[in-house]
């Protein structure tokens, strides 16, 4: 296993698993809760055919430890570094052409939603519980969340922001941010299982391709992005027709 | 006029039937004769909308690789660059996408499979009706391939990222039913009565429709 400030690496077959690790809450001392660079060696990994995200123990992550961030807060140039490092983490996870999902169980809060948000999908414990608790203290979501969420909610995004209420799995579910509910108690091995249905039997281009192809969808306007399709799928179907030409002789 | 494609007008109402039974797959000769149909008859034609439809039971079982992968590795020996073979094949997803530039509703009336290809180009049409049975998906990464006819662009715009990763990924096929859920369809009805739907539909959106309203 390999570690990066309070998150550790490790393989499991084919998947990467990376875990949050710092006390009971899994609290983010730091905006860059890990190194972007150990990240960036990690998923560089060739047969790398999905991710998940995870927090050790009964919970995902509580997001930022108040006192730290007071403290943090103190050398304004400190912090607004810490956090343009933290937001590059989540664009870089974002950006993977490989699927990444969030496994969350217990609190998902602040900073640790943000980190959820990033991930290309969310799949939550029964008992998961959601907040973006920033406006509570004076402070709004600084990692992206709230771009994030409206993303992906649209309005709505604004009362759970506004508000800081704690939405339950479900509700989170019914609004759109959480894409499934797990159906054991522990949301990672049904994450596993829904990474296996993604990946067995496709070959590493299949997967990558793809969610080069889904990312364009969003980032590149309809022309580029057709454009991008086709000579994807053209690569793919170069693969397929040399194999079957092997076959033959 | 076209050999798979049928071509008929029925109360300034476009009928265009996919005739190349059972299951009126999209070979090239289908390909050919969207992109006449699409660049030479639809706009010079006397409809306030259009109805695309499968004969028989089936929409369309989606593009035939066979001929896909031949006409890739043909034009693939011949220039050695996929970036021209894959110009070459760019042209189907721009004539399939362009049915939003129409200044008609294009409504695509769904019954039996609709898989593939055939899925792609009915999300490219403005409204979908299915029948209860219909099976809707894009199966390509199943066999080593991606969608490449404008499905990875108009899905994720469609529904959540995460699900369109989901049914891309898992190539799994959906019900009607899973997809009026998504919003991905408009309209399920009883299979014997998707066609007879389809033109009451066509009627009423051609009333006040502006070409604003297309969906993505």
């Amino acid at each position: 296993m390999n570690k990066s400030n309070i998150t550790s690496w490790e393989r499991q077959n084919e998947f990467g698993i990376l875990s949050i690790s710092n006390g009971k809450e899994n609290y983010l001392n730091t905006p860059d809760f890990l190194n972007l660079e150990q990240l960036q060696k990690w998923t560089s990994e060739k047969d790398l055919k999905g991710i998940i995200v995870r927090g050790i123990g009964r919970n995902f992550s509580a997001g930022a430890n108040l006192e730290n961030l007071k403290e943090l807060a103190k050398d304004e140039y400190l912090l607004e570094s810490k956090l343009s490092k933290g937001k590059d983490i989540l664009d870089f996870i974002e950006d993977l052409d490989i699927p990444v999902i969030a496994a969350i169980n217990g609190v998902c809060f602040g900073g640790g939603l943000e980190i959820a948000l990033a991930c290309h999908m969310r799949i939550a414990s029964e008992k998961a519980l959601f907040a973006f608790p920033e406006t509570n203290h004076g402070v709004i979501p600084g990692l992206g969340g709230s771009y994030r969420l409206t993303q992906l909610i649209g309005n709505k995004a604004y009362e759970i922001i506004l508000n800081a209420d704690m939405i339950n799995a479900s509700f989170a579910k019914e609004l759109g941010f959480v894409d499934h509910i797990s159906d054991v108690k522990d949301s990672f091995d049904f994450a596993l299982q829904k990474l296996k249905s993604f990946t067995s039997d496709r070959s590493v281009e299949v997967i990558r391709y793809t969610m080069q192809a889904i990312h364009n969808a969003k980032k590149l306007n309809r022309e580029d992005a057709l454009k991008k399709e086709t000579e994807l799928f053209c690569k793919l179907a170069a693969n397929i027709k040399y194999h079957q030409t092997e076959e033959n002789d | 006029m076209f050999k798979i494609l049928k071509w008929h007008i029925e109360d300034q109402i476009g009928f265009l039937e996919l005739s190349n039974p059972p299951s009126n797959p999209m070979d090239s000769v289908f390909f050919e004769e969207f992109y006449w149909w699409r660049t030479e008859v639809v706009e010079k034609a006397d409809v306030k909308a259009v109805i695309i439809y499968g004969h028989g039971r089936h929409f369309s079982s989606g593009a035939v690789l066979d001929d896909l992968l031949g006409i890739i590795s043909r034009s693939y020996g011949h220039t050695g660059d996929i970036k021209k073979v894959s110009e070459l094949l760019n042209n189907n997803s721009q004539i399939f996408y362009s049915l939003k530039d129409l200044e008609i509703p294009v409504i695509a009336a769904v019954r039996g499979v609709c898989l593939g290809s055939a899925f792609e180009l009915a999300m490219c049409t403005d409204y979908i009706v299915c029948g209860e049975k219909a099976v809707l998906g894009l199966p390509e990464t199943t066999f080593g391939l991606m969608p490449g006819c404008t499905g990875t662009f108009v899905l994720p715009n469609r529904i959540s990222k995460a699900l369109a990763m989901e049914l891309i990924l898992t190539g799994r096929t959906f019900s009607a039913y899973e997809a009026l859920e998504w919003n991905l369809i408009q309209k399920i009805v009883p299979t014997k009565q998707v066609l007879e739907n389809a033109k009451r539909i066509a009627t009423k959106l051609s009333l006040n429709f502006s070409k604003e309203l297309k969906l993505i």
